[in-house]
C-alpha cells in the first residue's frame, strides 16, 4: 500500500553524497570482488531533484536520470546494505522517509543488483501531498537489461535486492536461462 | 385489486423482437433513464434521462402522465443525487470537476425552467427531513473550529444560507463522520472511527435530549454485523454470521450489547437485506436465490401482491423501488438477464400498472439471451449453482463455450441479471458458463471458507464440474476459459489442467504468480500485509509455486489473450508481464493489450467495449470462426461491425488507452473498410498517401480516397479538393476541386472545410476566383478560446498557402494582406530578417534541476545524419527588422515553407505556414531528425507577405 511521507521544507541542504550517473555504456566493468552494480526503476509524474541512498556508499541520484516517466539507473558501488533516505522533489521539499525498515535493500558483489521501482507520484501545488513505495517489477528489468545492456547482463547474474523474498530472477536463471 | 387488470395492461406494452447484431455502441452505454423517484405525495414522479448535451431530470404527472422537464445539467455536470422534499423542491447534490455542489431547486410544474431557481446550499448538507414539521429539515455544516454543527431550519431560511433562525441540536466534541435520522423513534444516529483502534462507532440520542448513547461498534471482526433498522427503542435488526453458517436477521440489544433471537434464517442462502415497517414489523428479507434477488414477504398483503407482480412480469425481477408517503403510489422496476430494465407506475386505488420508461429504448429494438440456471454437484457431491447463457435460437451460433471464472475468489457471487459484456458476447454467437464455486458469497460461511488456499485445485475443480455437465447437456465445437482478476488466473489453470479441452485463453487484471503476492513491494511485504493475502490464497509454502502460471508456462497449449491494466494496484502488470515474459521465452502464442491509465477493471464504458471487442475479435481470429460479412447482413448490422472495428483500429491509430500500433490500425481499418466504413476508407487512403506502415502508393490512396467519399465522408471529400486544387499526385483541376470542397462542406460545416472552401475561391482559376468568397470564410465570431486554438492550427497554413500558390493583382493581394493584418493585429509588413544560427542543432538538457533545456548550433553545414539518442533538428534561429524603430506593439508576419526535393529536382511541399509576432521575440523554424526513413534533399523558404523570398537554404539528411 502507498503510504503518506511527510513533507519537510528544505532550508539548508546538507551532504557528503557522490553524485553518480547512471551507466550510459554497454560494456562490463571489471568490478573489484567488494563491488556490485545496483540496478533501480524511477517511476515519478514530476521531475525529482535528488534522491539519496546510504549505506557502504553514500551516493546521490541526480535530476538527470529523474525525469518525469519511468526510467532505470544503472550503477556500480560497494557491495552491502542500502537504504533509501531521502527524496528531494525540487529546492523547497523533500520526502524524508520514516520507516526505515521498509526501504532497505541489498546489493550483492559481482552481480546486478535489481533493487525495485522507485514509484513516486505527488498531487497539490501550494500544499504537495505524495505517495511513495518501491515496487517489484523484476520482469522489467530484466526486459531493460535485455534491450539496452545486453553486454553486461551476459557477464553477470542478475540478482533481486529489493523488499521481501522474491525468486523469480532465481528461477529465470535456472529454468529459463533467460539471465545468468 | 383486480388482478386480470394488472396482467393484461402489461401484456399491452409487451412486442416481440428480432434477432439480429447489436450495435456494441448503444450496449455499453449508460442507461438513457434512471434514478427514478416519487415525490412524497405521490403526485409526481421524477427521472433522469440522458442526452447528448447532459442530463435533465424528467417530472411526470401520476394521474395525466403529463412530462415536464424540470432541470438540464450539462455534461461537465454529474448529476449524483437528488430527493424529493415536496411537490415543489427537490435537493440535488452535482459534482462539477472534483467539487461537490447541494441545491434546493425551487420549481413550479409546466412553469419554463428559467423561471425556477437553484439555491446553492453552502458548506454542508441536508441530513433528512422531519416528518412533524414538513418545512423544515435536519442540516449540518461545519463551524469554523472544523466541529460538526446540526441544525433544524426551515427550508426557505436554508435555501438562502440563514441559519440566524435555525436552531442548533449539536455541536459535536467528537470526529463524526456522518450524522442519520431515524424517522420512527425520532433518534439522530452518528457515526466516528475509534482514531486508535480504528473501530467505527454508532452512537444515537432522542431529538430532544443531549445525551449520546452507544448503539454499536463495529471492530474488525471476521463475521458480517449489518445492522437493517430499529425494532423497539432497546431492540436493532441485524443481519450477522457471528453464530450461524449462514447470514441471519438477529435481534440485537442495544443496552447489553449482545445478539438476541433469530427473526428469520434462510436454509441455503445468506440474507442480503431485510425491511422493517413502521412499527418494528419484520416485512420481508432479501437473498438471492438461483442468482436472482429474491424477497420473501411476510405481510399476506404484500405477500399477494408479490406474488402477483412475479406472474404478471414472468422471468423477471420487479420491485416497488418508492412509495407515495400513504402508499397510494407505487414506483415498479423491472429486470432480468435478458432485459435490462423498465420502470413502471402502479396506482394503488385504481389497481392500475402504467409503463413509464424503459431503462435503455433503443435496446428495446433487440432480442437478448436469458440465463440458464443450473443445479449441479461437484466432484464431493456438493451442491453448485452454474448459470449458462447460450444464443437465442436463429441467432449467430459459433458453438463455442466460453468458461468464466468469477473474481476474488472469496466472497464474490455470480448474479443473473442483464449484463452489456455478456449480452454481446453471446449476440456475437458464443455461449457463457459462469459457476459459483467454493469461496463464493451468498451460500454460508462453510462454503466460503472451502475456498480459501484452494487456487488452481477445488476451485477449478468445481468448474470443471460445471463443465462436464454442461457439455454432457449441449455440444460444443470450441471451448475457451475466459475471466478477470481471479477469473484470469483461473481460465490460465483450466487450460493448463484440461489442456484437451480448451482452445483458447483469455486473461485479464489476473495474477499469475502467488509467492509475488507477497513480495509485490517494500509496504506490500510487510507482515501485515502478508498475513491479509494468507486469508485468502493461504500461508506462503512451496505449493504455490506448483499453482503459479509463472512457475508452468510449458503446460499451456492453447494461444491466449493477456489484458492488463498499467495501473493495476490488486493485481499488478508485474503478474502479467512476468507471465508474458517466461511465454515468450517458451516460444507460445500470445496476444497481449495493455490499458494505460487503468486499474484493476476498465472505469469507463468505452474501456469495457473496447476489451470486449478485443477478446471478440480474438477468439475470431483464434478459433477460425466464420465472421458475419456485409452481404449477410442488413445496413445497420454493417454499421454496428464496421463501427466496432473502427473503434479498435482508433485506439491503435492515436494511442487511447493502448499503446500507437500501426500495424493493428492498419488492420482494422481494413476491417472496418470492408463494411464500408468511411472514415475507415479514407484513413487507409492516407496509409497508403503516406506510406505509412504500408508500400507507398498514391493510385491506392486515391481509390480509398474517392470510395471513402462515394460513402460521404466529408473528410475524404476535403481531401480530393485538395489534391485537386494543389495538383499534388494528380493533374490540377479547379471543377473536381470545387466539387469535392463544396461537399465537404456541405456534408461538414466545419471551419476546417469552410477555410479550404475558401483558399479555393482565392487561388483558383478566374471561373471560380472569388476573393471576397475567400476572405468572408476566414471570419469566425463567436468562438470560445479552445476553438480559436484550432482554427488557428489550421488557418495559419491556408493563408500561407493563399499567398505562396495564387496568382494576384496588387489589388488583390493588397486585399488579402488587409486579411491578413486585421486578423493577426500586424502593424507593417515591411519585414527583414537576420541570421542568427543556422545549421544542425541537438538538444541539450540543462545542468540545473528545473531549467529547461535548449537547441544547440553543432555544426553550420547543411547535412547530418539520424542518430539514436541524439535529440537532432536542422533550420534557422533569426531575428526580424522593420523600418524604423520598431517597439513590441509592432507586429509582423512571414511564410515559412520546407519542400522535400527530389533526385529530379522537382519538390514536394512538407508544410507551409504564417508565422507572426513582434520584431523583439524569438523567430526560429527547425525540421527535427526523428528516424532513418527521414533521408533527403529538403529546402526552406521564408517569404514575406509582399511574396518576396527573404531566406532559402537547402539541407541534406543522410
Amino acid at each position: 500500500m502507498h503510504r503518506f511521507i511527510s513533507l519537510l521544507t528544505i532550508f539548508l541542504i546538507n551532504g557528503c553524497a557522490t553524485q553518480v550517473n547512471s551507466i550510459k555504456v554497454d560494456q562490463d566493468k571489471k568490478l573489484s570482488k567488494e563491488k556490485g552494480y545496483l540496478l533501480i526503476g524511477i517511476e515519478t509524474n514530476r521531475n525529482l531533484k535528488e534522491i539519496r541512498i546510504s549505506g557502504p556508499d553514500y551516493i546521490s541520484l541526480s535530476h538527470a536520470d529523474l525525469r518525469l516517466g519511468s526510467n532505470f539507473i544503472l550503477t556500480d558501488l560497494t557491495a552491502g546494505t542500502y537504504t533509501i533516505e531521502k527524496v528531494k522533489l525540487d529546492k523547497y521539499w523533500q520526502l524524508e522517509i520514516e520507516d526505515e525498515e521498509y526501504w532497505t535493500v541489498d546489493v550483492q558483489p559481482e552481480k546486478i543488483n535489481y533493487v525495485g521501482h522507485l514509484h513516486v507520484k505527488t498531487t497539490g501545488y501550494w500544499q504537495v501531498y505524495s505517495q511513495i513505495e518501491l515496487i517489484n517489477k523484476s520482469s522489467f528489468a530484466v526486459e531493460f537489461m535485455e534491450e539496452n545492456f545486453p553486454n553486461i547482463l551476459a557477464e553477470r547474474t542478475l540478482n533481486y535486492g529489493g523488499p521481501g523474498d522474491d525468486n523469480f530472477l532465481t528461477f529465470l536463471t535456472k529454468e529459463t536461462g533467460a539471465v545468468k | 385489486m383486480k388482478k386480470m387488470t394488472l396482467t393484461l395492461l402489461v401484456y399491452l406494452f409487451t412486442f416481440t423482437a428480432e434477432a439480429k447484431l447489436i450495435p456494441s455502441e448503444i450496449l455499453f452505454s449508460q442507461p438513457e433513464f434512471s434514478m427514478a423517484q416519487l415525490a412524497p405525495s405521490g403526485k409526481y414522479l421524477s427521472i433522469t434521462e440522458k442526452g447528448d448535451k447532459g442530463v435533465k431530470i424528467v417530472i411526470v404527472d401520476s394521474k395525466t402522465f403529463e412530462t415536464y422537464v424540470a432541470a438540464s445539467f450539462h455534461k461537465q455536470q454529474k448529476l449524483t443525487n437528488y430527493v424529493w422534499l415536496n411537490d415543489s423542491q427537490i435537493y440535488i447534490q452535482i459534482s462539477q470537476n472534483n467539487k461537490r455542489f447541494e441545491y434546493i431547486y425551487d420549481f413550479t410544474f409546466k412553469q419554463t425552467s428559467k423561471e425556477n431557481k437553484f439555491n446553492l446550499i453552502k458548506n454542508g448538507y441536508i441530513v433528512n427531513w422531519l416528518p412533524d414539521e414538513p418545512e423544515k429539515v435536519l442540516f449540518t455544516k461545519k463551524n469554523n473550529k472544523n466541529r460538526h454543527v446540526l441544525y433544524k431550519v426551515a427550508l426557505n431560511d436554508l435555501k438562502n444560507n440563514n441559519l440566524k433562525n435555525a436552531a442548533i441540536l449539536d455541536i459535536s466534541e467528537r470526529n463524526i463522520g456522518d450524522y442519520f435520522f431515524d424517522v420512527r423513534f425520532k433518534r439522530i444516529v452518528t457515526t466516528e472511527v475509534e482514531p486508535e483502534t480504528n473501530d467505527i462507532i454508532l452512537k444515537w440520542r432522542p431529538l430532544k435530549s443531549k445525551k449520546w448513547q452507544t448503539l454499536l461498534t463495529f471492530k474488525d471482526k471476521d463475521y458480517q454485523f449489518t445492522p437493517v433498522g430499529f425494532i423497539s427503542e432497546d431492540l436493532l435488526a441485524v443481519l450477522s454470521n457471528k453464530d450461524t453458517d449462514k447470514v441471519v436477521l438477529h435481534e440485537f440489544n442495544i443496552k447489553t450489547q449482545k445478539l438476541g433471537k433469530i427473526l428469520f434464517q434462510h436454509q441455503k442462502y445468506d440474507l442480503a437485506n431485510a425491511e422493517l415497517d413502521d412499527n418494528g414489523t419484520l416485512q420481508s428479507v432479501h437473498y438471492y436465490k438461483h442468482g436472482l434477488y429474491t424477497k420473501q414477504y411476510f405481510d399476506p398483503q404484500n405477500k399477494n401482491f408479490s406474488a402477483r407482480l412475479s406472474k404478471t412480469f414472468q422471468g423477471k425481477t420487479a420491485f416497488i423501488i418508492d412509495s407515495s408517503l400513504d402508499g397510494s403510489v407505487n414506483l415498479i422496476y423491472t429486470v432480468s438477464s435478458d432485459h435490462p430494465g423498465r420502470f413502471l407506475l402502479y396506482d394503488n386505488t385504481k389497481d392500475k400498472l402504467q409503463s413509464i420508461e424503459y431503462s435503455y429504448p433503443k435496446l428495446e429494438d433487440y432480442a437478448f439471451a436469458k440465463t440458464e440456471h443450473i443445479n449441479i454437484k461437484g466432484a464431493d457431491g456438493t451442491s453448485l449453482e452454474a448459470f449458462l447463457t447460450k444464443p437465442n435460437t436463429g441467432s449467430l451460433d459459433h458453438k463455442t463455450l466460453l468458461v468464466m471464472p468469477h473474481g476474488g475468489p472469496i466472497g464474490v457471487q455470480e448474479i443473473d441479471y442483464f449484463s452489456a459484456k455478456i449480452q454481446y458476447l453471446v449476440n456475437q454467437g458464443f455461449s457463457i458458463l459462469r459457476v459459483n464455486f467454493r469461496g463464493s458469497a451468498g451460500f454460508g460461511k462453510a462454503f466460503l471458507e472451502q475456498g480459501v488456499g484452494q487456487f488452481g485445485k477445488l476451485i477449478e475443480q468445481d468448474i470443471t464440474s460445471a463443465v462436464d455437465h454442461v457439455t454432457t447437456q449441449y455440444k460444443f465445437n470450441h471451448m475457451c476459459s475466459m475471466g478477470s482478476s481471479y477469473g484470469g488466473y483461473s481460465s490460465v489453470m483450466l487450460a493448463m489442467k484440461y489442456p484437451s479441452k480448451y482452445q483458447c485463453v483469455v486473461a485479464a487484471y489476473g495474477i499469475y504468480d502467488l509467492p509475488l503476492l507477497f513480495n509485490e513491494s517494500n509496504y506490500r511485504a510487510s507482515d501485515e500485509f502478508r498475513k491479509n493475502i494468507a486469508s485468502v490464497v493461504g500461508e506462503l509454502n512451496e505449493s504455490h509455486i506448483s499453482s503459479s502460471p509463472v512457475y508452468m508456462t510449458d503446460k499451456l497449449q492453447s494461444p491466449i489473450l493477456l489484458i492488463a491494466g498499467t495501473d493495476d494496484n490488486i493485481a499488478t502488470i508485474e503478474h502479467t508481464n512476468r507471465f508474458n515474459y517466461v511465454l515468450q521465452k517458451h516460444n507460445k502464442n500470445i496476444e497481449r493489450i495493455d490499458y494505460q491509465r487503468t486499474g484493476h477493471g476498465h472505469s469507463t464504458l468505452w474501456g469495457a467495449r473496447h476489451e470486449a471487442l478485443s477478446v471478440v475479435d480474438f477468439l475470431y481470429k483464434t478459433l477460425a470462426l466464420p465472421r458475419p460479412m456485409p452481404d449477410n447482413l442488413s445496413e445497420k448490422e454493417s454499421s454496428a461491425v464496421a463501427e466496432d472495428y473502427a473503434l479498435l483500429a482508433d485506439s491503435y491509430n492515436f494511442e487511447y488507452r493502448v499503446e500507437k500500433n500501426i500495424k493493428k490500425a492498419h488492420e482494422y481499418y481494413t476491417s472496418a473498410a470492408k463494411y464500408k466504413h468511411s472514415r475507415s476508407l479514407f484513413n487507409l487512403g492516407a496509409y497508403y498517401h503516406q506510406g505509412n506502415i504500408v508500400e507507398k502508393s498514391f493510385a491506392k490512396a486515391l481509390k480509398y480516397y474517392k470510395e471513402s467519399a462515394t460513402q460521404d465522408y466529408a473528410g475524404a471529400h476535403q481531401r480530393l479538393g485538395r489534391l485537386y486544387m494543389e495538383g499534388e499526385e494528380v493533374t490540377q483541376d479547379f471543377d473536381q476541386a470545387f466539387m469535392h470542397l463544396t461537399k465537404a462542406v456541405e456534408l461538414d460545416k466545419s471551419d476546417e472545410n469552410q477555410m479550404r472552401l475558401g483558399r479555393f475561391y482565392c487561388i483558383a482559376n478566374k471561373k471560380y476566383q472569388d476573393l471576397t468568397k475567400c476572405i468572408d470564410s476566414f471570419k469566425f465570431t463567436d468562438k470560445s478560446r479552445k476553438e480559436w486554438k484550432n482554427i488557428n492550427k489550421f488557418k495559419k497554413v491556408e493563408y500561407a498557402k493563399i499567398f505562396t500558390d495564387g496568382s494576384y493583382t496588387q489589388k488583390e493581394l493588397q486585399r488579402l494582406q488587409e486579411m491578413i493584418i486585421t486578423d493577426y493585429e500586424l502593424t507593417n509588413l515591411n519585414v527583414t530578417i537576420e541570421v542568427e544560427e543556422s545549421g544542425i542543432f541537438h538538444f541539450q538538457e540543462s545542468n540545473k534541476f528545473g531549467e529547461s533545456g535548449m537547441n544547440e548550433l553543432v555544426n553550420d553545414g547543411n547535412s547530418a545524419s539520424y542518430q539514436k539518442g541524439i535529440d537532432a533538428s536542422y533550420g534557422l534561429y533569426f531575428s526580424t527588422d522593420l523600418p524604423g524603430m520598431a517597439s513590441y506593439k509592432d507586429n509582423t508576419a512571414l511564410i515559412v515553407k520546407w519542400s522535400k526535393i527530389d533526385k529530379t529536382g522537382s519538390s514536394e511541399t512538407l508544410s507551409n505556414r504564417i508565422l507572426w509576432g513582434n520584431t523583439k521575440g524569438s523567430w526560429f523554424s527547425t525540421r527535427n531528425i526523428t528516424n532513418k526513413d527521414e533521408a533527403g534533399n529538403y529546402q526552406l523558404e521564408i517569404f514575406d507577405l509582399n511574396k518576396r523570398e527573404l531566406y532559402q537554404r537547402k539541407f541534406t539528411i543522410n
